[in-house]
């Protein structure tokens, strides 16, 4: 659900002076977005609506102290960056399989299979670089955001996004060479 | 630019380049076969990523919306910085009310060491106490006065205000200290107004 730019700063707004329903809509626009944030950066299936429901309690939580130098989206996808990295902290990365793919029957088992263990050692690549990195790969690769939006985001210079990005893709091309000759 | 455009290409790739630099950059990749396969690799690596498939979801966007609303807090933390200026705003009564304790309270101990000096009642140790050198703390102001300091700079405004009489009473002096503190007291009024006008909710927040 996608909303105007004005529409959601009024929402913003009342949110902030302690509007419920306004923040309920805040959470219905931007649901998606979180919860891909939080499953691509912790890997963790099971866990990951859990992760955003948090992120969505501690974005209420600082809402008052939220000033409008960056898009909304952006001050959120923060906190559920941080939520998210701060939950795989907590516990070690587990794929859930159930989660990771579902297979498709038309596809037949086999080819079922074989998609899931390709979709579970991309998302091992995924864990296996460091945070930072991931973070930025993730939201561009995931989320489309543009450099100024993931500087805005993690709250790094765009010079970094750019560095970190480079870094996340060339560790991803060596962990999945074999996977990207066959594309 | 380098014979390659290596350091271009991820950002070209993502659209991030400015027009006149994706242009040079699309000019060269059209004569160079290194340039575009590296470009290829980064279509694939997207192509591959890609193949993740959404996180199916536990609950129905509307159960979501419902079960975030249920673990709200019904009152939520303020930041640091704001709840320490509620916090100063507070204070300020509570500091003029001790401000005004000390002094008075000052003033009636002096008058009545003063006194029991006079009527020499309470023998040498009174009269040593009195006489007891004070400490001279306050910094210097060059600037304005290089042989003042601070306190006897004050000394010297006190002593120096006309002064008006009223059947033996010394009005100017008198009415000095209650002025100012009258003056601080409504500046916090208006201070504390202005915080109530830009956020209302002020109280709500712990």
């Amino acid at each position: 659900m996608m909303i105007a730019a004005a529409d959601e700063r009024e929402l913003v707004v009342r949110a902030q002076q302690g509007e419920r329903q306004a923040f309920s809509d805040l959470v219905s626009t931007y649901r998606q977005g979180v919860i891909r944030v939080v499953y691509n950066i912790c890997g963790d299936g099971y866990q990951a609506e859990d992760i955003a429901q948090e992120a969505f309690i501690r974005a209420w939580q600082k809402l008052p102290g939220y000033r409008p130098k960056a898009s909304f989206r952006s001050w959120l996808y923060r906190i559920a960056t941080n939520a998210a990295l701060d939950a795989q902290r907590k516990a070690k990365p587990t794929i859930d399989l159930d989660t990771v793919q579902v297979a498709d029957p038309s596809k037949g088992l086999e080819a079922g299979l074989v998609h899931r263990q390709r979709a579970e050692r991309i998302q091992q690549a995924i864990l296996a670089l460091p945070a930072a990195s991931r973070s930025v790969l993730v939201l561009r690769e995931y989320e489309n955001l543009s450099y100024q939006e993931i500087s805005d985001t993690l709250e790094i210079p765009v010079g970094t996004v750019m560095s970190r990005l480079n870094y996340a893709r060339s560790k991803m091309r060596e962990s999945l060479a074999d996977m990207l000759e066959a594309v | 630019m380098n014979p390659h455009v290596t350091n271009y290409l991820h950002a070209y790739y993502d659209g991030e380049l400015q027009p006149r630099r994706q242009q040079q950059v699309a000019a060269h990749l059209a004569e160079c076969q290194a340039c575009r396969q590296a470009l290829a690799q980064l279509g694939s690596l997207s192509a591959v990523l890609a193949e993740i498939p959404a996180h199916p979801a536990k609950t129905r966007p509307e159960q979501f919306v419902a079960q975030v609303g249920l673990r709200l807090p019904r009152t939520r933390s303020m930041p640091l910085w704001p709840r320490v200026g509620k916090l100063a705003l507070h204070l300020v009564p509570a500091v003029l009310f001790l401000a005004v304790a000390f002094i008075k309270s000052t003033a009636v101990t002096n008058n009545l060491l003063a006194s029991i000096g006079l009527l020499d009642l309470g023998g040498e140790s009174v009269s040593a106490l009195l006489l007891e050198p004070q400490l001279d703390f306050s910094p210097s102001l060059p600037a304005i006065f290089p042989d003042l300091g601070i306190i006897e700079f004050g000394d010297y405004l006190w002593n120096n205000i006309a002064s008006y009489s009223f059947f033996g009473i010394d009005l100017t002096h008198s009415l000095v200290f209650p002025l100012v503190l009258g003056g601080l007291a409504f500046a916090w009024m208006v201070i504390w107004w202005l915080a109530q006008k830009n956020n209302p909710n002020l109280d709500n927040l712990s």
